[in-house]
């Protein structure tokens, strides 16, 4: 009887919600097959050779060539390289810029947003275009500029040990828009009577930032690391608009790796078994992140 | 509306978008071609000989078989007849001569083209992926020696038994011989493309370096390819730009190897020879070209083809390498928008330099065509062979020049006339193609050598370590084909 009761009583919450889940189905079954089936076909694909025209089971042996193939090792070193160039860099940059912009009136503070924000909004193929003629060695801005200092032209991308740099340049001279807009719309909700009591109390410019506005925009920080670094371990189309992920592989991340292997090299299941390393890692680094700085947030 | 009615009629529109988004619609619906202000020369290849009863037969005009062909192609720079390249959408030419290929027998009057247009970077993975999933087009267009690579694998119809006489003697031989597997031709030649070096005589003129030009033919070897460069350099001007960042135009920059004797292939396309004693040279002439004799425009590991094109076109470099791209018609339109100077560049074609003994030089040259799948029956396998044959015959020949592809059968020969870069391309380019371009798996090595390439001209690595490096990885690929 209690069991019937349950089943009418589920019955009519289901009739009652019926437009609910009806909009959650489409999405959901959206869900499935592009974000989840993937995954696991990846995972699948990660133990066989898989070829265009033949595949065979090799359970763990394109995870032993993991570890020891160059191209995939140069590709991880430059992904952290590039990760570690630009989220915490760019971070702390559209931090210092947000305490500027929001200690500024506010006509100039849509301003200086709308400036940052502009370059989030332009073609990455247009902008890429502009940064290939700054960093061209034979007609580039930089190197005219140089030049106006006696110095020697310099192969901005050409060069293996310039090329990433300059990628990091690129990246963090255009790209804090959105983190700015963010980090500016949290200061700007933090109550102003804190500060007025830090002001009665005596603290310094200094300590109010650190001990009023750092704490309370913790939670966006928070939210733009992790989501940075995830970010910064799938960037591809800087690199293959700018260098191709040359020269040679200097600039070649693990997703424009994967790219290769797959489409190029139609090695689908090693390009699948680096994927599912991306992803452990990537899920790793955003639960340790989370653990270290998220554990203090209050939202 | 009630909450039912109106759930009602979502599930119905719903059911019917999914329905519509499953069905195969045509991209190119017969109805919607335009037509041509002239109609293609007759049919002359539409014919198939008597020995092919299955492909000839042509079935009473009420019993036309209702045939879909599915077309996998780029885009060409074509147009329908008496219409502009310059503002045609890729599909208009397909739509345009199929409809006209409709028109000449009754028999392909229910017949209908499924188009399916790729850029060139996607084509070759989208053909992959679509044979892989065992759905591949009806018939692919791109370059005839990609047939090879699916006839090992028993998926394409031969061609040969619906080659007329007229065929066999029209078609220039090298352009055949590129889709031909065993014995057996599996392409329809269809236009071919040449590569060159292109000199900018002008800048030569003006610099009292006329002696350093190439010979009349064009020709020259590599101490008076390095010589022509030191005569050009200097004042912030280069002899020499050569870029290397893009997969695209490899073969240009292999040309310096091929001229060495140098091969990618072991003579029976087996094994990787690249890293061969000849090969090295090539590849550390090319570094030394920049960073020893610094007549090279330098960060060459860095630079796009428009990079190249710019130092090129601002006569800013002597010498550049190219394809058709500097014909009369398209210099012409590059100084119409100032692009060019004509007071500073004037353009000629070159070979690539090679050493003295090596005979002859050596370029990247070859055939377009089309390649059929293998059918389900008979009517289709007719309609489809008919189509391409049709599309390849030698009065349709004309319609690539907007494309500015050069002719593969001898009846075309003076398709380019008027134009003297055009013409040196095809008399030279197709009959001094380096073999090494013929081999089905050329273009996956470039996954391997373009890095190994700007390895060594950004000094990573040397000329022998870079080109030593990808060994395992081109002989693994080649003996796993």
């Amino acid at each position: 009887m209690l069991t019937g009761d349950r089943r009418n009583l589920a019955l009519r919450g289901l009739r009652r919600n019926t437009w609910i889940y009806l909009v959650l189905a489409l999405p959901t079954v959206h869900f499935l097959v592009y974000r989840v089936y993937p995954v696991i076909r990846s995972l699948m694909l990660s133990f066989y050779d898989y070829q265009v025209f033949d595949s065979r089971w090799i359970g763990l042996q394109n995870y032993e060539r993991l570890i020891t193939d160059d191209i995939f090792r140069a590709s991880l070193w430059n992904t952290i390289y590039y990760t570690l160039g630009t989220v915490p860099i760019g971070l702390f940059l559209s931090l210092v810029l947000a305490a500027f912009i929001v200690s500024a009136p506010s006509g100039a503070q849509s301003f200086f947003k709308s400036a940052y924000y502009l370059p989030g909004v332009a073609s990455a193929v247009v902008l890429s275009m502009v940064w290939r003629w700054i960093f061209n060695p034979n007609v580039g801005l930089l190197n005219y500029l140089l030049s106006l200092v006696g110095v020697e032209p310099l192969r901005w991308l050409a060069d293996p040990k310039l090329a990433m740099p300059s990628l990091i340049i690129m990246v963090l001279a255009g790209g804090q828009g959105l983190s700015i807009i963010l980090l500016s719309a949290a200061m700007n909700s933090i109550p102003r009577e804190l500060y007025e009591a830090g002001h009665i109390d005596g603290a310094t410019a200094w300590a109010e930032f650190r001990h009023i506005t750092m704490p309370l925009v913790q939670p966006s920080i928070v939210y733009l690391l992790i989501t940075g670094t995830i970010g910064a371990f799938q960037a591809f189309t800087t690199m293959y608009i700018m260098t191709g992920g040359g020269p040679g592989y200097a600039t070649m991340t693990i997703v424009y790796v994967i790219y290769r292997f797959a489409l190029e090299r139609l090695q689908y299941g090693l390009a699948s078994t680096m994927s599912v390393f991306l992803l452990v890692v990537t899920v790793v680094l955003s639960l340790v992140q989370y653990r270290m700085l998220g554990g203090s947030v209050e939202y | 509306m009630t909450r039912r009615s109106y759930l009602t009629l979502s599930a119905t529109a719903l059911a019917g978008a999914v329905l519509t988004a499953c069905g195969a619609t045509p991209t190119a619906a017969p109805a919607a071609t335009q037509a041509a202000t002239q109609p293609p020369a007759a049919a002359t290849a539409t014919t198939a000989p008597a020995a092919e009863p299955t492909a000839t037969t042509a079935p009473p005009a009420a019993e036309a078989p209702a045939v879909e062909v599915r077309l996998l192609t780029s885009t060409w720079g074509l147009a329908p007849e008496g219409k502009d390249a310059a503002t045609a959408a890729p599909e208009d030419f397909w739509t345009w001569i199929f409809d006209e290929f409709r028109k000449t027998n009754d028999k392909y009057q229910n017949s209908t083209l499924r188009l399916e247009i790729a850029s060139w970077g996607e084509i070759d993975q989208k053909l992959n992926v679509s044979v892989a999933a065992g759905d591949p087009p009806d018939t692919y267009c791109n370059e005839s020696f990609l047939a090879v690579k699916f006839a090992q694998q028993g998926l394409l119809e031969p061609i040969d038994d619906l080659l007329t006489a007229d065929d066999k003697e029209d078609f220039i031989a090298a352009a055949v011989a590129q889709g031909q597997f065993e014995g057996k031709t599996y392409a329809w030649p269809w236009n071919a493309y040449g590569t060159c070096v292109i000199v900018n005589k002008r800048m030569f003129e003006d610099l009292g370096a006329e002696s350093a030009l190439p010979d009349e033919k064009g020709f020259w070897n590599f101490d008076e390819f390095l010589a022509a460069c030191q005569a050009t350099t200097g004042d912030g001007r280069y002899g020499f730009t050569l870029p290397f960042q893009q997969n695209s135009g490899d073969y240009q920059r292999y040309s310096f190897l091929w001229g060495r004797g140098a091969s990618i292939f072991s003579e029976d396309g087996k094994s990787y020879t690249f890293n061969s004693p000849e090969g090295v040279d090539g590849l550390q002439y090319l570094v030394d070209l920049e960073y020893k004799h610094k007549v090279l425009a330098p960060g060459a590991a860095g630079q796009t083809w428009d990079d190249s094109n710019q130092l090129f076109n601002k006569a800013q470099a002597a010498i550049c390498v190219g394809t058709t791209g500097y014909n009369a018609a398209a210099v012409q339109k590059l100084v119409e928008t100032g692009e060019i100077d004509p007071e500073k560049v004037e353009v000629i074609p070159a070979m690539f330099p090679n050493l003295e003994g090596i005979d002859p030089p050596r370029t990247f040259a070859g055939a377009d065509g089309f390649m059929v799948f293998k059918q389900p029956n008979a009517a289709d396998l007719m309609v489809v062979m008919d189509f391409c044959a049709y599309v390849c015959n030698s009065a349709n020949q004309h319609l690539n020049v907007p494309g500015t592809w050069l002719p593969v059968r001898k009846s075309a020969a003076d398709m380019w006339a008027s134009d003297p870069f055009m013409q040196w391309l095809a008399e030279y380019t197709v009959a001094y193609s380096h073999p090494d371009g013929q081999n089905p798996y050329y273009k996956d090595t470039r996954a391997y050598l373009v890095p190994a390439f700007q390895e060594a001209m950004s000094q990573q690595k040397s000329a022998k370590e870079a080109l030593d490096s990808i060994a395992d990885d081109v002989n693994g690929l080649l003996q796993q084909a």
